[in-house]
């Protein structure tokens, strides 16, 4: 008998050969949101309160809900001590400096690319609290101050409910994503060649 | 053990790009065996392959592990260390790793073997092993394909359960609930291929896997070990040496993460041991006439190393080094060298054991080992006595 019969998995099976070598980075992203349908919420995401009366909105609503956001921007969003680390997290251009009120020196902090509003045609629009809107540089979507990923494009999206329903109400504090703060390279510099043996 | 010629499979080539093997090809000379004028394999019988083979690399395997143990346990455990030329800041995540029983994956022992006689273990690469991926998939593939075409008959078979024992050592790692991270350095699509071949099959094992390159792994606060996104890894295969790591930035970090069990790494540190030449002449020490091993000394001026020199046929090899580099083989008056840029942690001394040339070719069998049990075998090549990363890669075959 063939010893390789007692093989129990069948051989060549391995997936896709494709994979092999030429796949692309998997992206994390997909990975962490694949939980088991948590409950979600219609919301609106505007870049201001003009588009968001251009969609059919009403004007008081839309104006209001924009002051609010950019209350919630003023107070919460993410800073940092340097360009480079807010543009680590935001993407480059999508950062602005901002001058201490105390003269200590400045920080850095994304710009608001927008706002999210509860959906005015869903009936629970007040499920939604407004909230800013963020260049997130690795998806290229928006990101809430607190980094939940929400949309690629304004308009309508669906948004987990716990997201909506609670805009950030603290400041995050200054300093950097453990993304961003993390030393590099600290491997592989002695890399000249195939580490095989 | 015979060196047989036969007709490559149609559009092998297409096959071998179409799953990523770029490499089939180095420089335009044939690192697979289709590529060349006369294709060949080695034949075996199932005898030599049982108890030629298998039976030693199982028993070799046992040796070395209680050389970890002697290394990590006994008193003389800091000399032992030391004269493996390991830093002094790791010997305590070592022990650690080890006491622990932190689990391994693989290593491939390289073979002297002519079809008579013991195998001799020339080394064993117990740390970053290559040709992972030939042995386990492409060369079974190969046989899979020779006998729909017609080219070897139903019956033959081949030593190869690699691919099979991976995914059943993988299930321990899916065990453990984590995000299972791989790692390879950049710009090495062969190291990449390999690594995304065990993700292959780690997936298989039901382990959640991702990969990062070497140099994008990220350290934060000085403890914890991040992926470009900032995520923790806390389990994490690196096709990257432990040796090289001990000397580099982030080394003692990996060290303190060992010994909190904040990262498991696979290799675990305590592979460092067996995967430097040092632990050839400590192995020849504790199991000496070992039918399997070879007389072997540090290079140290001492008077059983000076004895063998005065043979006039050993092999000189650097403590740390790869792919035959630095390597120097004596053999009456005949010196052999590959250049390389290892050497400067010292070498040690092992009798001579000529590869068996077939054809005018130097053969050196790889005997792969997965979770401690021997799993399969691959073949390698060289014009040259030395075996090196460009030696061609040749499939076998066992008919009785």
């Amino acid at each position: 008998m063939k010893r390789s019969q007692n093989l129990t998995i069948k051989r060549g099976t391995i997936a896709s050969p494709k994979k092999m070598i030429v796949a692309p980075l998997a992206l994390a992203i997909s990975m962490l949101s694949t939980g088991c349908s948590p409950s979600t919420t219609e919301a609106s995401l505007y870049k201001d309160a003009e588009s968001c009366v251009a969609a059919g909105n009403d004007f008081n609503q839309c104006q209001n809900q924009f002051e609010q956001a950019e209350i919630v921007h003023q107070q919460t969003a993410p800073k940092f001590s340097k360009l480079e680390e807010c543009e680590a997290e935001y993407g480059k251009g999508y950062c602005g400096e901002q001058q201490s009120s105390g003269g200590g020196g400045s920080t850095f902090m994304p710009m608001m690319m927008g706002y999210m509003m509860g959906s005015m045609l869903s009936s629970n629009s007040s499920a939604v609290q407004a909230q800013p809107l963020y260049n997130d540089r690795k998806s290229s979507g928006f990101v809430t101050g607190t980094g939940a990923n929400v949309g690629k494009s304004y308009g309508n999206a669906v948004v987990p409910t716990a997201i909506a329903g609670k805009a950030p109400t603290v400041a995050s504090a200054m300093s950097p994503s453990k993304a961003a703060a993390a030393a590099r390279g600290g491997f592989g510099g002695k890399s000249s060649g195939s580490f095989g043996g | 053990m015979q060196r047989i010629p036969f007709v490559a499979r149609n559009n092998w080539q297409a096959t071998a790009e179409h799953l990523g093997f770029a490499f089939h090809t180095i420089d335009g000379e044939p690192y697979w065996v289709e590529g060349m004028n006369q294709p060949v394999f080695y034949q075996f019988s199932l005898e030599q392959i049982e108890n030629d083979i298998e039976d030693p690399t199982e028993e070799i395997e046992k040796l070395c592990y209680q050389l970890v143990d002697r290394v990590c346990n006994s008193p003389e455990s800091d000399e032992l260390l030391r004269k493996l030329q390991i830093p002094e800041a790791y010997w305590n995540a070592i022990r650690v790793s080890w006491n622990r029983g932190d689990r391994n994956l693989y290593g491939r022992y390289d073979f002297s073997y002519s079809g008579k006689g013991p195998a001799k273990m020339l080394e064993y690469n117990a740390d970053t092993p290559t040709s992972l991926w030939e042995t386990a998939y492409f060369q079974w593939l190969w046989l899979e394909e020779m006998q729909a075409e017609g080219k070897l008959p139903e019956d033959d078979d081949q030593f190869n359960s690699v691919q099979e024992q991976l995914i059943g050592a993988l299930e321990y790692f899916a065990s453990l609930g984590k995000v299972f991270y791989f790692s390879s350095v950049k710009d090495m699509p062969e190291d990449e291929g390999t690594v995304r071949y065990l993700m292959d099959c780690a997936e298989q094992a039901g382990c959640t896997v991702k990969f990062i390159y070497v140099e994008d792994i990220g350290l934060h606060n000085d403890v914890e070990f991040v992926d470009l996104e900032g995520a923790s890894i806390e389990l994490m295969f690196k096709l990257y040496p432990w040796e090289n790591m001990m000397r580099e930035g982030f080394g003692l970090a990996a060290a303190r993460a060992v010994e909190s069990g904040a990262c498991q790494f696979v290799e675990p540190i305590w592979k460092s041991i067996l995967s430097n030449k040092a632990s050839l002449p400590l192995l020849w020490e504790m199991y000496p006439d070992h039918p399997n091993l070879l007389e072997s000394y540090f290079d140290d001026g001492s008077k059983e190393s000076q004895k063998l020199k005065a043979t006039g046929r050993y092999a000189r090899k650097p403590i740390f080094s790869r792919e035959g580099a630095n390597v120097e083989l004596f053999n009456n008056g005949i010196h052999e060298v590959a250049e390389g840029g290892y050497g400067e942690e010292g070498y040690i001394v092992q009798a001579l054991e000529p590869l068996p040339e077939f054809d005018g070719n130097h053969t050196v069998i790889g005997s792969w080992v997965v979770a401690g049990k021997p799993a399969g075998m691959g073949i390698r090549e060289d014009n040259s006595a030395i075996t090196k990363d460009s030696s061609r890669y040749i499939p076998h075959i066992i008919r009785n």
